[in-house]
């Protein structure tokens, strides 16, 4: 795993964190992101290549208190400003074959913290629709507000390949 | 330095149709083993797990699950996910794989994003037997032209 970059969110907060130029010589992208919104919304906006395509998913979330499956789009990777202070929420996104000439599937896995009962765990199966390289994504805060400073995301890259030893058929 | 992971082992794309997808000689050297499929299948169907070649009734795990159908959660022998027709991108962790004084957990990740479905499974392979292949196997049709394996290790 080679790590290709990290945002980190200064004082002034920003609305979307962007990894763009993302070359296509890795097989697989990891995103690792830390993100707490500055508005009470826990929700935000994944975009590969900033706009376009269709996105199908499948998400099963718990919220502390009740599970639910839906087809909602709405990702749960921030920890709204209603919750606990100085708390963020934990993304995992794995998007394998990102390069490649095929609908990109992608997994994440979430959750957010807080000091009671309310708190999402959520994972997302997702397909992006475009055949397309996927060369920029967007994380996006929802609800009009900012992703707060001290939010973060790391983009790394994987490469399959072979070590001389293992076989595979 | 920091430690390299996801250290690249072996990768596969199918140019022919196929049941079955092994990746074998894998070295002891690792903490960990990382599977990452992507891939297709020719009908609906369930993709089977066996480490070291082992059909025995050694294989259990629980799942949780989204689907069309609702959220449900049970328990599993034999198999980790679901195949459609559609594509699946499933992520496999086998941790402590060459340790030779435990069982051991595959945590899986399974994902299709068009047909509608998200599952998380915590299986156990009931040997202390360290892990040197593992085999991915339909149980109906075949895995379709195109779909990719790869295998890492990770320290």
């Amino acid at each position: 795993m080679q790590h290709i970059e990290t945002v980190v969110v200064g004082s002034g907060g920003a609305a979307s964190i962007t990894f763009s130029a993302i070359p296509a010589t890795f097989t697989d992208l990891v995103v690792v992101m830390s993100l707490r919104n500055s508005v009470d919304t826990a929700t935000s906006t994944l975009a590969f290549n900033v706009s376009g395509g269709t996105y199908t998913t499948r998400r099963l979330l718990g919220s502390g208190s009740a599970v639910s499956s839906s087809t909602s789009r709405t990702d749960y990777f921030a920890v709204p400003s209603s919750m606990t202070a100085s708390t963020f929420g934990n993304t995992l996104i794995y998007i394998p074959n990102y390069a490649g000439s095929a609908a990109k599937s992608y997994s994440t896995d979430s959750v957010t913290e807080n000091n009671a009962t309310l708190a999402q765990q959520s994972i997302i199966a997702g397909l992006w629709s475009e055949t397309d390289a996927i060369t920029s994504i967007a994380l996006n805060a929802a609800g009009g507000g900012n992703w707060v400073e001290h939010s973060s995301a790391s983009l790394y890259g994987i490469t399959a390949g072979s070590d001389g030893i293992t076989a595979v058929s | 330095m920091p430690t390299p992971t996801y250290l690249s082992l072996a990768t596969l794309t199918l140019t022919s149709a196929s049941a079955t997808v092994t990746f074998s000689s894998i070295p002891a050297t690792f903490r960990d083993l990382i599977v990452v499929c992507n891939f297709s299948g020719s009908t609906a169907a369930q993709m089977i797990l066996r480490f070291n070649g082992d059909t025995g009734a050694n294989y259990s795990g629980v799942f949780m699950s989204g689907s069309p159908s609702g959220a449900v959660s049970g328990t599993l022998t034999n198999f980790f996910t679901n195949i459609r027709t559609s594509q699946n991108a499933t992520i496999l962790q086998v941790m402590d794989y060459s340790a030779t004084n435990k069982h051991k957990t595959t945590l899986i990740r399974a994902n299709n994003g068009d047909f509608g479905e998200v599952a998380a499974q915590a299986t156990r392979y009931a040997s202390n037997s360290a892990i040197t292949s593992v085999a991915l196997l339909t149980n109906a049709g075949t895995i379709s032209i195109g779909s990719t394996f790869s295998l890492y290790g990770v320290n």
